[in-house]
């Protein structure tokens, strides 16, 4: 059993100690500490310690439970070796980088991302595309800059390296990386390779001395040192721990159809690389707790005699910065493996607290900050219920480890950010529980970006899109599966966000909020870098409005069509770089090209699918419906003058509503004409509840096509008209125009009363506490 | 004669305090009230959860109507200003069945306000160091059940110790702008129990009322009995402060 040495079991809750010194200190007022310490035992119970599991044995989960993971999709393998200087805040270390050309294409360059040179100067693209803001962080004095300084490249096999001699520069013999305690392997033949940091140092190219062809295999080595930004963006330090992220030089993808990609770091631009399988060596203090993508396959730890110089330790094991180091000065080597993944990250803090869960035999290791252990709980609960939902939905999870890592206090920049097997979560807002069971309760703050970071296994995880270029596949497909993990946790339809007492917000409110203000100023399926922080609109239009974008569609064509649909995409998907096309073809090859909607008096109306979805990815149409206006009037009849069959005009009554009021006149004289205008530019059919006088309701579909449309109701009073009553149009944001009473109706807006009664409340409130 | 009887034979007080604040109190909320309903007309909303949700929306397109709320709370604090000051002496003559006329009561006013604003360097003083000592007793419960209802403890003892204050400078000749009127009465309150304890726990029923009618409103949203039920919470409260006052008053001349 694998375990770390230094991970503190879950510490007895204080409370304990605390109610001992109560009893001394307040001698004097005995009635109030009475009272105090009657309430603080309530809250002394302590959590059992859960079970801590122990380290799987494989990386994968076995084949019967995983699937197949096909073999074509094993790209890229990584050997990485790294050391952490803890007082520099420094990872040396080097990569061993071997690639599969697995397309018909020839190469002579190797493109890689530096990831981390987008830290390291104002000019860096993602510097000047965030002006050293991120989300929760942005750049300090401490810390400012993050970079990547790449030593040196070799070529250590490569299908022509035996003619070595043709090569400008001579092969030279060198010793394998040592692994696994086993025998050294022959030493290699090398070739020092040229390269150069691109136009923007987020990117590099590695020049080949010949083409790599179809089927080629070659490893190129490449040694480099990283320093560490203080945490921005998902990586960096605080004090202490040590997010390390995006920080080995990571090999770009090569398409068939478009060559090599390796796109420049910007604000929006997240991670784009082939599956592999990687073996990673980590030295580190030995009292860093270590959280990593994979399962750890050794530990030695190495005393401090054995290691190199404690550069920085002062006496006491305090460091130069001020952070604690481990005092002995004692090292740890910590071997890890991962296979089938796109990326490897790994986090360190003497503070993690661990706390293990499981489901169905994936081991979930929490690394949480001790003041927040009480949520861990929590925390498993809501992983466990995305692992059932996502396993339901979109197939099997294929690793057999899952690591959620809390970013302490002052780090939160690291939070909410997803790799594989690995996620960092966001802590959970900071109410007491007898306020959440009682008056006010939330379920965004830990759970929902629990949830979303979990999804994102899948959604980018294992169906590896091209974040850059089409982020509405991987951010917004992600959210909005999200959303139906959710509905299955909480078995509804539309469950709630926000609680106070009885009143909810729910996530279609919180979408339509979302949607509202910024969620409109560009094509939801715009690349990455298309989005401009200085609008703040990227996470309205590629998360929210995505979402709602597909949860609209799931509503419109039926919720069991819909989620095949997606069951569809997940399986083409798995282990693939799919393409926002790949998702349309399977949405519509499921659902079809078009889609007859009924509604309940036999009418039908043709939804065109494809339609649908060019005017929500590719336009910044809206969906907006209002009631125009309900209008009761006299039927027509065939009162007045009339020729007869000689030609004469006979007749000449007057019409039955000229001496009656319109309400005086029986049902089947009067007529309801109800238009309904469109008032977006989004054209999607839209239904509409009649509600009539007589208490009976009527469903009618309109096709939205005309700008405004008219409905008409003979013999009949139409009291109340609701559009879309069922709360299908997600992407419908403003529905404070959707009902309407016909104005001889006089009953109360809905809203106006429960406001006033609230102010008159809180007026009364407030003038009673002045007695 | 005892602090219940008090508040009953000074029928006419509780039923000027009740008709003032619920007077008020509808004038404000209508308002409100007229305002939403200019905003959202010619429309509705329906009653199928998503209130909050509407009301969102409703404030995201009507962003004035928030200085309509701000405008309610201000009112209803200065009401609440006046009536801790003003008020409060001829509550009290009241309360004792003093032959002094209410306008002749006015001109403790000043020294009320005195004695009020004294009494606030003491209870912060007071708060301060109770907040110290709860944190460090519960570091990680400050906002539990615990600290809460420790916290409302604290506070309902200083509201004693100011209603105590108030009865001497208005009834017993006590100084009337020197600060040793506010802070004897804290020590007075500590070692009469049998004026603090019905005090704080009156204090307390005040409060719950006051939370009591804010949590009705936002949990019945709009039903039709609602308001009733939160202006019966009103009359509640009024009688539980008054009858507080009536316990200060009860308690008679400061013990030396």
């Amino acid at each position: 059993m694998l375990l770390d040495p230094n991970a503190r079991a879950i510490a007895p809750s204080p409370p304990e100690l605390s109610t001992t010194r109560c009893g001394s200190r307040l001698r004097g007022s005995k009635l109030l500490c009475a009272l105090i310490l009657g309430l603080m035992f309530t809250g002394c119970s302590e959590a059992p310690e859960p079970p801590r599991l122990a380290e799987p044995t494989s990386a994968l989960r076995p084949e019967t439970q995983r699937g197949l993971v096909p073999e074509d999709a094993r790209v890229t393998d990584y050997e990485l070796e790294a050391r952490l200087d803890e007082a520099l805040h420094q990872v040396t270390g080097s990569a061993r980088v071997t690639w599969r050309n697995r397309t018909q294409r020839s190469v002579d360059t190797l493109p890689f991302h530096l990831y981390m040179n987008g830290f390291r100067a104002e000019d860096a693209a993602w510097m000047q595309t965030s002006r050293g803001n991120h989300r929760r962080s942005k750049q300090e004095e401490d810390g400012a800059w993050g970079y990547i300084d790449i030593h040196a490249v070799r070529l250590q096999a490569a299908p022509w390296l035996e003619a070595a001699p043709r090569l400008k520069a001579a092969p030279r013999l060198e010793a394998a990386t040592q692994r696994d305690g086993s025998e050294p392997e022959a030493p290699r033949a090398s070739v020092d390779l040229p390269w150069r940091e691109d136009a923007d140092p987020s990117t590099m190219t590695v020049d080949l001395p010949q083409t790599v062809g179809p089927g080629d295999v070659i490893t190129v080595q490449l040694d480099f040192t990283v320093q560490l930004p203080r945490v921005i963006a998902r990586t960096g330090y605080y004090e202490d721990f040590h997010a390390v992220a995006q920080w080995y030089p990571k090999l770009g993808v090569l398409e068939e159809e478009a060559g090599w990609q390796a796109h420049t770091f910007t604000v929006h631009d997240e991670f784009y690389a082939d599956f592999g399988n990687y073996h990673v060596t980590l030295d580190v203090a030995s009292n860093m707790v270590v959280g990593a993508t994979g399962i750890r396959t050794a530990e030695e730890l190495v005393p401090a005699e054995q290691t190199e110089a404690t550069d920085g330790l002062q006496e006491g094991g305090s460091q130069e910065d001020g952070t604690e180091a481990d005092a002995t000065g004692d090292r740890k080597r910590l071997t890890y493996v991962a296979e089938m993944v796109h990326d490897f990250v790994w986090m360190a803090d003497p503070d993690f607290v661990e706390h293990h869960g499981e489901w169905q035999g994936v081991r979930i290791r929490q690394l949480i900050q001790p003041e927040h252990v009480g949520d861990a709980d929590m925390f498993l609960a809501v992983t466990q219920a995305g692992f059932e939902s996502y396993h339901n939905r979109f197939g099997p999870y294929p690793w057999s480890t899952l690591t959620i890592v809390h970013p302490p206090e002052g780090a939160e920049g690291a939070g909410g950010m997803e790799y594989p097997t690995f996620f960092t979560a966001g802590d959970r807002a900071g109410l007491p529980e007898w306020l959440r069971a009682s008056v006010l309760d939330e379920q965004m703050t830990g759970k929902f970006v629990t949830l979303h970071e979990f999804g994102h296994q899948y959604f980018q995880g294992l169906f590896a899109s091209r974040e850059h270029l089409e982020p509405w596949l991987d951010e917004g497909i992600n959210t909005t599966s999200n959303m139906l993990a959710i509905m299955d946790r909480e078995q509804s339809d539309d469950p709630w966000l926000v609680r106070l007492l009885s009143q909810k917000l729910h996530y279609s409110d919180m979408m339509r909020l979302g949607i509202a203000s910024r969620a409109f100023l560009q094509p939801q399926s715009d690349p990455g870098h298309a989005f401009r922080s200085i609008h703040r609109n990227y996470g309205s239009t590629v998360y929210m409005r995505v979402a709602a974008t597909m949860l609209t569609l799931r509503n419109i064509v039926g919720h069991d069509a819909f989620d095949a649909a997606m069951r569809v995409y997940s399986e083409r998907a798995r282990f693939r770089h799919p393409r926002g096309s790949d998702f349309e073809d399977a949405l519509i090859s499921s659902l079809g090209e078009r889609v007859e909607l009924a509604a309940g008096d036999g009418q039908v109306v043709t939804f065109d699918v494809r339609d649908y979805l060019d005017q929500a990815l590719r336009t910044t149409r809206q969906i907006d419906f209002e009631v125009f206006s309900i209008i009761r009037r006299p039927l027509g009849g065939e009162a007045g003058w009339h020729r007869d069959a000689e030609g004469q005009l006979t007749g000449g009554e007057l019409p039955a509503y000229l001496d009656k009021e319109l309400e005086e006149l029986e049902d089947d004289a009067i007529e309801s004409l109800v238009s309904v205008r469109r008032t977006g530019s989004f054209i999607v059919p839209v239904e509409i509840r009649f509600e009539l006088e007589d208490g009976s309701q009527e469903t009618r579909i309109w096709d939205g096509r005309e700008t405004i449309g008219v409905l008409s109701f003979p013999g009949q009073r139409v009291r109340r008209v609701v559009l879309d009553p069922d709360n299908k149009l997600l992407l419908e944001w403003d529905r404070l125009d959707n009902v309407a009473f016909a104005p001889q109706v006089d009953e109360p807006d809905g809203l106006s009363r429960p406001v006033g009664d609230i102010t008159e409340a809180l007026s009364l409130a407030l003038m009673g506490i002045g007695l | 004669m005892n602090a219940w009887r008090r508040v009953r034979r000074a029928w006419r007080l509780v039923l000027l305090v009740v008709l003032l604040q619920l007077t008020l109190a509808a004038f404000f909320s209508s308002g409100v009230r007229a305002a939403v309903g200019r905003s959202i007309e010619p429309y509705a909303v329906l009653a199928d959860g998503h209130l909050l949700g509407a009301l969102a929306a409703l404030h995201r397109d009507n962003p004035g109507l928030v200085a309509g709320y701000q405008q309610v709370m201000l009112g209803s604090l200065l009401i609440s200003a006046l009536t801790w000051i003003l008020l409060s002496p001829i509550a009290i003559t009241r309360l004792a069945a003093s032959p002094i006329a209410a306008s002749a009561s006015l001109r403790h006013v000043p020294a009320v306000l005195a004695t009020s604003l004294w009494h606030l360097l003491p209870r912060a003083v007071l708060l301060a160091a109770f907040g110290a000592l709860t944190k460090r007793l519960m570091p990680h419960d400050i906002l539990g059940l615990a600290g809460i209802a420790a916290t409302a403890i604290a506070l309902a003892f200083c509201t004693c110790a100011l209603d105590l204050a108030r009865c001497h400078v208005v009834l017993h000749g006590a100084r009337r702008f020197h600060p040793s009127t506010a802070f004897r009465a804290f020590g007075e309150a500590f070692h009469r129990p049998g004026v603090t304890l019905p005090s704080v726990l009156l204090s307390l029923a005040q409060w719950a009322c006051a939370v009591g009618m804010l949590a009705i409103a936002i949990d019945a949203a709009g039903a039709p009995s609602t308001l009733w039920l939160v202006r019966a919470l009103a009359v509640v409260g009024v009688l539980c402060g008054l009858t507080r006052l009536a316990v200060a008053v009860e308690a008679g001349p400061a013990r030396s």
